[in-house]
Formats: C-alpha cells, structure tokens, sequence
C-alpha cells in the first residue's frame, strides 16, 4: 500500500511551548489508524498540527506526496485533509440541512446538492433529522453529523478527535464502524481515541503517544497484545474481552 | 386624558422611522460582535462619517439625494474596509481589551478630527424633496423620512437575504456560532470578518446619510447613539440580530410616546430602563438563549 501521510520529525504546539516532539509516523491510504496515549500526550495537538490550527514550530508534513505544513486550514482541506475537531463542533443554532449547506463551503455551488445526497447515504441517519436544529441532536447524533460534514467534501485523510468522547458504548461503536466503512471507500483515517480498546479493534494500526514523543508504532492486533499497553492504557479488563 | 388619534399615530411614525435608524445601528453592532468578537466603540463615528459625506455630497450634486446617498454607502463600504485592514485585522483572538482601547481610539481620532477640519457648528443641509412630503389625514410625512424609511426596510430585507440565503452569509453566522466548527468547513475568519466590518459600517452609513437632512449634522451626533445601540444589543439579545432589530424599532416608538405624552428628559432614559430591567429578569436578552446543549 502507498503511503498517504508522511509526517517527518514534526514538532509543534502553541505560543512558544511545543507539545509535540519530533513527531515522525508514515500512514498507508486506505486503513485506519489510531493514535492512543495519556491525558497530556499532545494527540490533540497532533491533529491539529495535521489540519493546520496551531503553531509548528519544525518539521514537514507530506501529504499525497505535497508537502502541506505551511498551508492554512482550508488550503489544507483543499487538498482533501478534514478534521473533525474534540467536543461539539457543529453550527448549534443552525438546522441540520443548513449545517450540511455550510459543509460545502468549499465546493462549487452546481456540486452541493450532489455531495449532500452522497454523504447521506453514508449515514442515511441523519436523513430524518434534516430540519432539526443541529442542538437538539443528541450527543451521538451530533457526532455523526460532524463526521458527516467533513465527508461532504471528499476528504482522502480523515482526522477524528476523540469521536466516541460523551457516547454510550452503543454509539461508540457506530462511530467506530463508520471509521471502518469511511477506509473501505478509500479514505484514510487517523483517529484519537480515549476508549483505546475499542478503537484498536477497528484499526488497521496503532500509534502510541508519550509527551508527545512517538514511542511505539505498529499493526493495531500487535499493539493490544503488547504488556506494556495492556497495562498503560487497556487495563486487566481487556484480557477477558480479547478471549 | 383623552388621546387624540392622530397625534398617537403622528407619534407611532416618528418612532418607526427613529426605530429604523436605531435597528440599522444596532444590527451592525451586533454583527460586529458576534463575528469578531469586540465591541465596536468607533460604531457611532461610522454612522457620523456617513451623515457628513452625505451632507457634502446632497449639495455638491445639485440636492440630488439617491445619487447622494449612494456616494455615501460607497465612502462607507470603503472606511469599514480601512478600518478593517487597518486595525482589526491585526487584532488577535482573545484580544478583548485591546479592541476596546483600539476602537475607542479611532472613534477620538474620527470625532475631534472632523470638528477640526468641519467645526462643531451643526450643519443642515437640504435635499432636492425640501419639505415636500406625503399627507396622510391630518398627518404629513416628508419625503426624506419616508425614502429613509424605505431604504431601512430594504437595507433588513438585503441583510436578511444575505444572512440566510448566501453562502458569502451563511460564513458569518457560522463564524459566530462555532468558530472552530467554521474552520473545519473551509471558512476563511479573514474574509468573513472584513465582509462583515463592510456590511456592519455601510449599515451604519445608511442610518447616518438618511439621518443628514432630517437631522442636524455634528461631529457629537454618533456618541449619542452609541450607548443607546449598547443598551439595544443588550436588550435583544448579545449577538442576536433579529434581536437588535426588533429593540431598536421598539425603542425608537416607545421613545416617542414618552417623548408625546411625558417630559421630553425622561425619552433619553427610557432605554437604560429598559435595559435594566431586561437584564434583571432575562440576563440573556429577549432573543438571546439561554444554553445550548453541547452533547
């Protein structure tokens, strides 16, 4: 497989206190990825320095073979990076179809009717919901929308941080399935994940983060089975769940 | 007392017509406020700024007062522009303080500027209507109070058309809902706060220019109508532009009954009152909400 995301020795943060140290992974297109590590660690800052909403301070990010860490955000989403950020994000006091509307800002306008009916039918739960304000959703509902919203415009790299924050297990693993079904229509998927069990059973690979340093990177079955993360992030419950 | 009908009705325009000139007012306020975040303290000289290019243009174009005000709204649409690159461009997120002092300083320089070079002797200027004007009954409206009028309606309509029904729009009520959520949809902040300082000044414009031949004309005539576009943003709601607007065109009639009917002093007042009041017992304002569920 080719590799979609090449981030070479990335450090970044905000004003003058960097978060993420020297940061390199390379991600193949086409799988999902998942990104765990203690409160602290800088994954959120990893994402954002991956859509271009804090400062880097060096390092390159090449995306698609084009180098993109200079770029601004919707230079990035240009090139087809979509983040959908922590926590709520969505346009409260706007209805879910109008919320759809802005998600094509960066679209032709002869292409958005177009590009809502295709996300729609990736999540064909949000069909009802149309004329509903997007505030009233509940907490699972609103994440589905945001991930829909960043789908709108065909993003190759999808960057979800900490999709399932908030939802029931239920829920979680819809968003989990989604990240699955998003990679198998080709697009490749880096997520954050708090619920790292969960997460790594849908990933094709997973990246462990330590104060912001990359400190182990490998296959996602590897990385469950590894003492270390077992101990640090899954807990003894795992063991049983695995069996 | 027995009150005359024609007098409430005489009473119940005038204030429609201040009412529109405080909504255009507020509204770009509030615009201002809920895309970029600051309180905008150079908002009345913008509205002062529109009534003297209009009181120099409606002579030097022959009285003509379409043409006159067009060349108002384009002096207008450039000073917000200017005021935008100039200034709040370079203000950054989280720099609350720094755009009072800022805004309050470019309304100093603006204010005390132009009695320099214009004198703080008010100037009256007359438009090619005169006192022309539409009789109603016993009622008789000029025409430079009903084309103001109308150009206020059309002004909302325009706004309103914008707002919901343009992308170019859309961003601005996006950027002051979620900020971030903006930036994940592709919005440029940049832009969307320099359409919205343009569209919030040109507003401004409008109530000043339509103000000028009703009106006197003096350098002051914006810092009165400042705090009262406060206490209207206040009362419809922090960053609520229906909001803003339907306060303005109440408080403009409210104003004019009491001005009617009671001690002229007590008109000035009114507004604070109600602003007291509304944030005793809605601290949120009449359309602002209260919370919004976040998940």
């Amino acid at each position: 497989m080719a590799c979609a995301l090449d981030i070479r020795a990335l450090t970044a943060g905000y004003g003058d206190l960097p978060v993420v140290h020297d940061f390199s992974a390379a991600i193949e297109a086409g799988t999902v990825t998942t990104l765990i590590g203690g409160n602290g660690a800088g994954k959120s800052t990893l994402m954002r320095a991956l859509f271009g909403t804090c400062r880097l301070f060096a390092g390159e990010i090449i995306f698609l073979g084009v180098p993109i860490e200079r770029m601004h955000p919707w230079e990035r989403l240009a090139h087809g990076i979509g983040l959908v950020p922590q926590g709520r994000c969505n346009f409260a006091s706007m209805r879910v179809a109008e919320n759809f509307k802005m998600a094509c800002y960066s679209l032709q306008r002869a292409d958005h009717d177009r590009a809502i009916a295709r996300t729609l039918q990736l999540f064909p739960a949000l069909k009802p919901k149309m004329s509903v304000m997007a505030g009233n959703l509940s907490g699972g509902e609103q994440q589905m929308l945001e991930m829909a919203m960043v789908m709108v415009p065909s993003p190759k790299l999808l960057l979800l941080d900490e999709p399932s924050l908030g939802l029931s297990p239920k829920m979680q693993q819809d968003v989990f399935s989604m990240a699955r079904q998003v990679a198998s229509i080709g697009v490749t998927v880096l997520m954050v994940e708090q619920n790292a069990h969960g997460a790594l059973l849908a990933s094709d690979t997973a990246i462990v983060l330590e104060l912001g340093r990359n400190v182990l990177a490998g296959p996602a079955n590897a990385v469950i089975r590894d003492p270390r993360i077992r101990l640090a992030y899954l807990g003894e419950r795992s063991t049983e769940r695995l069996s | 007392m027995p009150v005359d009908a024609t007098y409430l009705l005489q009473l119940t325009l005038n204030g429609l017509m201040l009412g529109l000139i405080y909504a255009l007012i507020a509204a770009g306020l509030a615009l201002v406020f809920g895309v970029l975040e600051i309180i905008n303290f150079a908002h009345g000289e913008l509205l002062m700024v529109g009534a003297y290019v209009m009181a120099f243009a409606l002579p030097a174009l022959g009285g003509q007062y379409i043409p006159a005000m067009a060349v108002a709204l384009l002096a207008s649409a450039l000073l917000g522009f200017v005021l935008y690159h100039g200034f709040l461009a370079r203000l950054r997120d989280k720099d609350f303080e720094r755009s009072i002092l800022v805004t309050m300083g470019i309304s100093m320089v603006l204010l005390y500027g132009c009695q320099y070079l214009f004198s703080a002797t008010p100037k009256m200027v007359n438009t090619e209507f005169g006192f022309a004007g539409i009789a109603v009954g016993s009622i008789k409206i000029t025409w430079t109070r009903v084309i103001a009028a109308g150009l206020a309606i059309m002004a909302f309509a325009f706004l309103w058309f914008i707002l919901f029904r343009t992308q170019f729009g859309r961003a601005m009520r996006a950027v002051s809902i979620n900020r971030e959520a903006a930036l994940m949809v592709g919005v440029r902040p940049q832009s969307v706060a320099r359409n919205a300082v343009v569209i919030a000044t040109v507003l401004c414009g409008l109530a000043g220019a339509a103000l000028a031949p009703i009106h006197l004309v003096q350098p002051i005539m914006g810092q009165f109508l400042l705090f009262k576009a406060f206490a209207l943003i206040i009362i419809g709601g922090l960053g609520s532009m229906s909001g803003a607007i339907f306060a303005g065109l109440a408080l403009g009639i409210l104003e004019s009954w009491i001005g009617g009917f009671f001690d002229i002093i007590w008109q000035e007042v009114a507004g604070f009152i109600v602003m007291m009041a509304v944030l005793l017992v809605r601290p949120q304002g009449l359309f602002g909400q209260a919370a919004v569920r976040t998940g």
